[in-house]
């Protein structure tokens, strides 16, 4: 395989891997959608209820 | 004192809590950033936040929580944002002990509503700091206000303080630190409550402590008194229904009067007497610009027109101001497009990143311009105060489908994004509105959609002026677009109402803010977050789905393919060579003489200065060239042209051939009927996780099957010019708008299903959204289609 097959292949490796996670991590609503930073949009909420976990703990 | 954001604050000892509380629209999360530093989004409206969001403080060297909670009128929880405050207040939310202090922040020119709040917190025992906000308002409305006296009456501190001039503010945090950080005693409402009442509430302590139930006094009051309220339910599930009699036996002590009227009239009177010497009104209420302006902006019928009016400007304006700078995002992406295809030798790295990368992301950047210019419009009309205005007007709308009026707020959230929007649904306290405003908020067009709009509208719909110079064709077929989803979403409510909600309705009060100066800082803070998110997407998600949808696209780029068009290539040399050489040698017969092969001959041609200028100067020239050049000029130009559709059929047989062409021929049957084929249908299926994702994946492939050349070398020229197999146009204007409606209407974003699945806790009503309203986009776009075409558009 030459360097330019590898950097291509790797690229659409790594595009791959990180579509299925957001999509995952969307559907989960761990994921901030990205769209809107000043609500309280799913990721934010979830940093919170872990942060309260650690706290908890 | 310094600031500090959450992420230095884990460790193992709880820091002090303050919880923020207020009415709505008071200035909550403006103090919020303020103290903490954090940029939570502020609205000039009520309901902009709608659970607890927590920042970091330090004073005097120690780390202090800060909860910004929901805006209430009182502790009388009913909706879910209004459980949230009295949940932390009272320490039942996540289990932990109350708040070590109650920040409450009032609006100054509103003093006797907002101090109903004030006096059921001074119940809670808890110690307070109360931040006396929108002085100049209170002033501009003839109020003097004696913050002292205030102050002693509520045996509180009391501040004044400006949270959007940041004025104040030191005062504020030494007053914190004095009160948290010292032995003080928490203040106290001494209310009289009439006899029935007390009695009512002794004989449920007397339960409680017979029955060896720990439960707080204040919790007991709401029980008592909020009838149906979530205290009374939250405390039955707990007690048991021994408990349920007793509540039902406690207010049988109301006689004429019921308990909530006269909770309201002890509180009403405790407020008047509190303010009798704190509060200088004038002798006649003075009419402030506020009051004027509503006149026409609420106004039924004015009212309505100035609406239409503003938005119109918005969206014209969106296209006037954008053009230029549209243009330069394109040249640039050009001019980076030729200079990796210059670097990076032709193969499948170059194509990724020349046709998948910036082919896909940069199509999709050319929109920020626009982008940039709605949201700056949106955090201009948000700002002065006016997004409450059009929420009344849209009352009027709402109540035609059933819908309650506190729907309003949720859905003009929705424009911009429909997961605040959902998440605003809180607000509603009848269950079965706040499901179908969740429902129909997707509906509405939001950010996302807008590229699609734009590139659409850009291509398809003429530059053309309307009503003299006033009004521009794009601007105003925009503005429809965003109709279209208020449109379809009235009578889908209604449908939703009469079906799976029942005809419960709930009245809309709705409190005005005054108008103001919006702060051209928070505008452009605003656009530049909007901008940021954007450009973060399209270098992420974005990125990935185009550069997968390309890989789709590119393999398995079969050698026979290149083979057969290899050999075209070669014949096509063969046969235009002889001819060619002819010519040229009777330019310059000892240079070319020994040019054995096509491509050595090309190769001299390019070398060959004088020719080069002379094949040039053939292109209208005066006077007329020699017949030897004309001839030149045309052998060479045709050739040109064959090798150019060579390497067009060359690329459509790749396209044809890749993986996402094998699949698009399945799913071709279904988008037919829209007048899509399959590219049309790939790229939308690529698009559900996202839907600006369309615009990337529709710009790789049409890059990869070459409908992008020199002179179309953006995205609207080529869809303008894109083909179908047959050699007729692909995008027509009922294609176009066929495209539009599917994407006005279809429910294509995974993180609007995750937030409705976390609302409802369930997933069935995500999934039942997503099915219809991809079926009703799917039903709206075949009909769009097919009446253009009928209409002769096609």
């Amino acid at each position: 395989m030459t360097l330019e097959n590898t950097l291509t292949f790797l690229i659409i490796a790594a595009c791959a891997f990180y579509t299925f996670r957001f999509i995952v991590r969307t559907l989960r609503g761990e994921s901030d959608c990205g769209k809107c930073s000043s609500c309280d949009s799913p990721a934010i909420l979830t940093k919170n209820n872990q942060r309260d976990k650690n706290i908890n703990r | 004192m310094k600031k500090n954001t959450s992420s230095a604050h884990t460790g193992a000892s709880d820091p002090k809590r303050i919880a923020l509380v207020g009415n709505p629209n008071t200035g909550k999360t403006s103090l919020f950033n303020t103290l903490t530093g954090l940029n939570q989004k502020v609205g000039n409206y009520p309901g902009v936040t709608v659970d607890r969001k927590t920042g970091f403080f330090t004073l005097q060297g120690e780390s202090i929580e800060l909860m910004d909670l929901p805006g209430t009128y009182s502790l009388a929880a009913r909706s879910l944002d209004e459980t949230v405050v009295i949940d932390i207040l009272i320490g039942k939310q996540l289990q932990k002990e109350p708040v070590d202090l109650i920040l409450i922040i009032v609006d100054a020119s509103n003093l006797t509503r907002n101090l109903y709040l004030v006096s059921q917190i001074l119940e809670l025992n808890i110690p307070v700091v109360l931040a006396l906000n929108m002085t100049d308002i209170a002033a501009s409305k003839g109020l003097e206000i004696d913050a002292d006296c205030l102050s002693s009456n509520l045996s509180v501190p009391v501040v004044r303080i400006q949270a959007n001039k940041r004025k104040g503010i030191d005062e504020l945090k030494t007053m914190i630190s004095d009160v948290l950080f010292s032995e003080s005693v928490p203040g106290k409402s001494e209310i009289i409550y009439p006899e029935e009442l007390n009695n009512g509430f002794t004989q449920l302590k007397q339960w409680c402590q017979a029955n060896q139930k720990e439960i707080k006094e204040v919790e007991l009051f709401r029980a008592l008194v909020d009838q149906d309220g979530y205290t009374e339910k939250r405390l039955i599930q707990e007690a048991g229904d021994e408990f349920a009699q007793q509540l039902i036996s406690a207010r049988s002590h109301a006689q004429k009067v019921s308990f909530p009227s006269l909770e309201a009239q002890a509180r009403y009177r405790w407020i008047a007497h509190v303010l009798k010497d704190a509060v200088r009104k004038p002798a006649f209420p003075v009419s402030t610009t506020s009051d004027t302006l509503d006149r026409y902006f609420t106004h039924k019928l004015f009212g309505s027109l100035i609406f239409l009016v503003i938005m119109a400007i918005v969206f014209q304006s969106i296209y006037a101001w954008a053009a230029p700078i549209m243009d330069t995002v394109e040249s640039f992406f050009g001019y980076l497009g030729g200079l990796v295809s210059s670097i990076i030798p032709e193969g499948a790295l170059q194509s990724l990143l020349v046709d998948g990368v910036i082919g896909g992301v940069g199509g999709i950047l050319v929109f920020l311009p626009q982008i940039a210019i709605l949201f700056f419009f949106i955090a201009l009309l948000e700002d002065c105060g006016y997004l409450p205005r059009a929420a009344y007007l849209m009352d009027r709308i709402l109540s035609f489908c059933g819908l309650s009026g506190k729907s309003c707020i949720p859905l003009l959230s929705s424009f911009a994004c429909a997961i605040p929007g959902v998440m605003a649904t809180r607000t509603i306290e009848n269950k079965r509105d706040r499901l179908v405003t969740m429902i129909v908020a997707p509906l509405m067009s939001c950010s996302a959609r807008l590229p699609v709009y734009l590139i659409f509208i850009g291509a398809f719909v003429p530059n053309r002026t309307l009503l003299g110079d006033t009004l521009n064709l794009q601007g105003i077929t925009l503005l429809a677009c965003y109709l279209i989803g208020i449109s379809v979403a009235i009578p889908i409510a209604w449908i939703f109402k009469k079906t799976v909600a029942s005809d419960d309705h709930s009245i809309f009060i709705m409190e005005f803010p005054s108008y103001k100066l919006p702060s051209l800082r928070n505008a452009i803070l605003y656009v530049y977050e909007q901008c940021r998110e954007f450009i973060l997407r399209a270098g992420t998600i974005i990125l990935c789905v185009s550069v997968l949808v390309w890989a789709l696209a590119y393999f398995p780029h079969s050698n026979q393919i290149e083979q057969k068009y290899e050999t075209e290539r070669q014949q096509l040399a063969d046969n235009t060579y002889p001819a060619l050489l002819t010519t040229v040698q009777q330019h310059n017969p000892a240079f070319y003489q020994d040019a054995s092969t096509m491509t050595a001959l090309l190769e001299k041609m390019a070398l060959d200065a004088s020719l080069s200028s002379l094949l040039e100067e053939t292109n209208g020239a005066e006077p007329a060239p020699s017949d030897s050049l004309r001839k030149l000029q045309t052998q060479y130009t045709n050739y040109l042209t064959a090798l150019n559709d060579i390497a067009q059929q060359e690329n459509g047989d790749y396209l044809r051939e890749s993986y996402l062409g094998k699949m698009g021929r399945w799913i071709e049957p279904i988008v037919r009927p829209m007048g899509w084929d399959w590219r049309i249908g790939m790229a939308a299926i690529a698009s559900f996780p996202a839907r600006e994702i369309i615009v990337a994946t529709l710009g790789t492939i049409l890059n990869l099957g070459d409908q992008m050349d020199e002179e179309s070398s953006d995205l609207r020229s080529a869809l303008q010019n894109t083909q179908r197999e047959d050699g007729t146009k692909l995008f027509t204007i009922p294609v176009a708008f066929s495209i539009i409606v599917f994407f006005a209407l279809c429910c294509q974003c995974a993180a609007t299903l995750a937030i409705i699945q976390r609302e409802t806790k369930s997933w069935k009503w995500p999934l039942f959204v997503f099915c219809y309203m991809t079926a009703l986009a799917y039903v709206c776009s075949i009909l769009t289609y097919q009446v253009g075409m009928w209409a002769g558009l096609g």
